[in-house]
């Protein structure tokens, strides 16, 4: 593996662990990068109304629900990133390429979050208002959206290098 | 892909040992109590709470007597929030355990917190009092074996200052559910678990009042709860208690006693106690009758109405009515605008409006078109109010509707204080068990004055004497002089304006055989004011003990209730030390020198009632899209890619 190559892999597990740490102490304010835009798909794809309350996050009187921190997606992006730069390793043939496609991928992933997260937050809303399973089942429906995501992004990141690599 | 594999283990590997990641949004925040959580551990020990209130002249004497019983299989340590009136000086605690007594000692906070820490780890039957508000309280009470019966017996006294020549004593039962905003210091009491609306309290709840007036009393009365009182012979003194006929849980709400002497007289004048070092004393002077309103400039008034959660139903239909009441008693000339406050802040008007009728009928509908739910950021709401434009050449008072359930007190009187040369402020309670301390500061802080609305009908009353208030304050740039009376350490050191009838209050110490007098001196409607107490005529009388407590209570307040600060700890650390009081950097402890739990304790935190009237929407209740364990979408994620890696090869 080429130097640039293992750069963009640390720099990814960098990432990874300076994302981790952030989100422990993160507050909804400090994620309103993430949670306002999904809070708007939210809202705009099916029939509710998130409004921000200070402190807490975006929430939803009517159905009950709110988007607080532990909904940010903030795992999901890290992941995505992580496949999204493993997917691109076959693209870094040098150091500006891996710079490049490390740029890619943020923006891929941030972007996949953004979608992804909405997918799985409109769903759980759906099943909050049809009464449909508690935590867990909320949890496992999350892990089967973000795991189908993930598998999603691989995929299409893998077909958009394979042309690159044949 | 190998290399792929190792990077999530790298990252695996930092996770798993990461703590987790603390609920910092909820940490603090009220939740309702699920019965049975834990089997074999009893969740409700508060067996019964009873109050035993004597009343002297202007002065009362609180007993509380909480009990705690463990009827579950394990040792328990209890932790129980609950309120006080917000002028108790807390003088005294004791633990009973079987026939023992032990007399708490009044200790700086942290250290009194490590003793008690290291109480319960040792095994020791072990209570602890601390401040949290003014009004609020935590007791802890740590190895509660099973089978155990507790009593922690804690004492304070208060002054009762009449209004419109009726006294009020005030007993809160329960601290409603607290919101607990992003500027809210020091919140864990908020921390603390609810039944449902409607269910009745867990434990019970008692209450005796002894009342020597010194004249005769002319009306007993209770609008909170049903009481049945006996009168002696003479008329200058009753025993009052709670009716047994009542069928309604008296433990979810304010109990409120008012009585008044015949033909409305109060006590008032000069009070003296020598005591073993220093001398108190404590002057009341009743202000001069309120002047006939004559021509008063317009005036502009910002409206700032509560309509979060906690005001659903009943306090949000008493609020709709007093404004109704006092939107109604605007004059054409007067200018308004109304801000609207839950988690986030509807205004009616960018810029204040006339008075008119048209006005009027549209901001009823904007206000009547408001359901409630949400958040009670009152700090944000309280910035809008203020940064709305002024109307140029008229005075502005600020009302403040609310039930008070937040816990960013300090905050709220920190903005109000910083833009008091604009505007007054005055605050609207609303409901059975709102937040004084919150009422109080409000008016404190914006000059103004606190109002208590628990119904429906009193918001009409209510409403007019706010129209008073305003319009034709009692007595104006207030000031104390002596002349002739060797006075020190006055309390307070600025007198308020007067806006209500009721008597002004000066705590003070002083030096010798008291000779000369209290001047003090005021602007009325009708002109200057003076009154003046000749301290010669009064002689020192050893029954005024309290005043040393309630000295040192007013300037505890004057120091440290109202503000955000920690610069007067120092002071506050000193005084409570010295005149053995429970302030927010002191606390009471009693520690049973013996081991008798060597297992350890479960935690239990006492449930407390949803107050009167109160809905569920007080409590945030609400479901979340948490995310799944980061762990789970990794591993997820290193499987996509390595089947789509053997399919590729395949």
């Amino acid at each position: 593996m080429s130097g640039a190559r293992i750069a963009a892999l640390a720099v990814a597990i960098a990432i990874v662990i300076a994302g981790k740490t952030y989100y422990r102490h993160a507050t909804a304010d400090d994620l309103t990068w993430l949670l306002a835009p999904t809070a708007l798909c939210v809202s705009a794809t099916t029939d509710t109304h998130f409004v921000r309350e200070r402190g807490v996050g975006w929430i939803d009187r009517d159905v009950a629900f709110e988007i607080v921190p532990e909904c940010a997606g903030l795992h999901f992006l890290l992941c995505a990133l992580v496949v999204l730069v493993v997917a691109a390793l076959p693209a870094m043939t040098s150091w500006l390429a891996a710079a490049r496609q490390l740029g890619i991928a943020l923006a891929a992933a941030y972007a996949a979050t953004i979608i992804v997260n909405t997918v799985r937050i409109a769903i759980a809303v759906r099943m909050h208002e049809r009464a449909l399973g508690g935590a867990d089942l909320h949890r496992f429906e999350g892990t089967v959206v973000y795991v189908g995501g993930l598998c999603a992004l691989y995929a299409m990141a893998r077909r958009l290098y394979a042309p690159a690599t044949a | 892909m190998r290399h792929a594999a190792v990077v999530c283990l790298l990252v695996f590997a930092h996770t798993a040992t990461a703590a987790p990641k603390p609920d910092l949004d909820k940490t603090e925040a009220p939740y309702f109590v699920v019965d049975g959580a834990a089997p074999g551990v009893e969740s409700m020990p508060l067996e019964s709470t009873r109050a035993d209130v004597h009343i002297a002249g202007v002065i009362s004497d609180v007993k509380v007597t909480q009990t705690y019983r463990n009827d579950g299989d394990q040792t328990i340590s209890a932790r129980y929030v609950f309120p006080a009136s917000t002028r108790a000086a807390v003088y005294g605690m004791k633990m009973t355990i079987g026939d023992r007594v032990i007399v708490a000692d009044v200790k700086e906070r942290e250290q009194a917190k490590a003793e008690y820490d290291a109480a319960k780890a040792a095994g020791k039957t072990a209570s602890l009092l601390e401040e949290d508000r003014p009004n609020v309280f935590t007791m802890n009470v740590a190895n509660i074996l099973p089978k155990d019966r507790i009593q922690v017996e804690l004492e304070y006294t208060e002054l009762l200052v009449p209004t419109d020549g009726v006294y009020e004593m005030v007993y809160p039962t329960v601290v409603g559910p607290r919101y607990v905003g992003e500027h809210a210091a020091n919140a864990s009491f908020a921390h603390v678990g609810y039944t449902h609306a409607g269910e009745a309290p867990r434990n019970l709840f008692d209450i005796h009042v002894t009342l020597d007036a010194g004249m005769p009393i002319q009306l007993i009365d209770s609008p909170s709860h049903k009481i049945s009182s006996q009168l002696a012979a003479d008329k200058q003194s009753a025993t009052i208690g709670l009716d047994a006929s009542d069928s309604s849980q008296p433990g979810n709400r304010d109990f409120v006693l008012r009585y008044a002497l015949a033909g409305k007289d109060i006590a008032s004048g000069l009070m003296l106690y020598q005591g073993a070092k220093e001398n108190y004393f404590l002057a009341m002077v009743q202000p001069p009758a309120r002047p006939a309103p004559e021509s008063i400039p317009p005036r502009e008034y910002v409206f700032v109405v509560d309509v979060s959660g906690s005001m659903e139903g009943f306090p949000l239909h008493t609020a709709k009515a007093l404004m109704s009441d006092l939107l109604g008693r605007l004059r054409p000339t007067d200018r308004f605008d109304v801000v609207l406050f839950s988690g986030a802040t509807a205004i009616y008007a960018q810029q204040s409006v006339q008075a008119d009728a048209d006005q009027i009928n549209r901001a009823e509908a904007f206000v009547d078109a408001t359901r409630a739910g949400g958040g009670t950021e009152l700090l944000a709401a309280v910035q809008t109010a203020m940064k709305l434009p002024k109307t140029a050449g008229m005075s502005r008072s600020f009302v403040v509707i609310t039930d008070g359930y937040i816990a960013e007190e300090p905050a709220v009187f920190d903005e109000i204080r910083s833009h008091l040369d604009e505007a007054n402020v005055f605050s609207f309670g609303i409901g059975s068990s709102v937040n004084r301390h919150l009422m109080e500061g409000v008016a404190k802080a914006g000059q103004g004055e606190a109002f208590i609305v628990e119904d429906e009908q009193e918001a009409a009353v209510a409403a007019v004497k706010f129209r008073q208030y305003v319009e034709t304050p009692v007595l104006a740039h207030v000031a104390v002089s002596f002349d002739g009376f060797d006075a020190y350490d006055v309390q307070p050191q600025k007198l308020p304006d007067v806006f209500a009838s009721r008597p002004v209050v000066v705590f003070g110490k002083y030096k010798g055989t008291p000779h000369g007098a209290l001047k003090l001196t005021g602007d009325t409607g009708n002109g200057r004011f003076l009154a003046t107490l000749d301290a010669s005529a009064v002689k020192p009388d050893a029954n005024n003990h309290a005043l040393e407590q309630l000295w040192a209570r007013m300037k505890i307040s004057e120091l440290s209730d109202f503000y955000n600060d920690e610069a007067n700890q120092k002071e506050v650390t000193a005084l409570g030390l010295q005149y053995h009081l429970l302030t927010k950097f002191t606390s009471f402890i009693a520690v049973q020198q013996i081991v008798r739990a060597a297992t350890g304790s479960v935690d239990v935190d006492q449930p407390l009632p949803m107050p009167a009237g109160v809905s569920d929407s007080a409590v945030p209740d609400m479901a979340q899209g948490d995310e799944p364990p980061f762990l789970l979408v990794m591993l997820g994620a290193v499987l996509a890619m390595v089947v789509a890696r053997k399919r590729r090869f395949a």
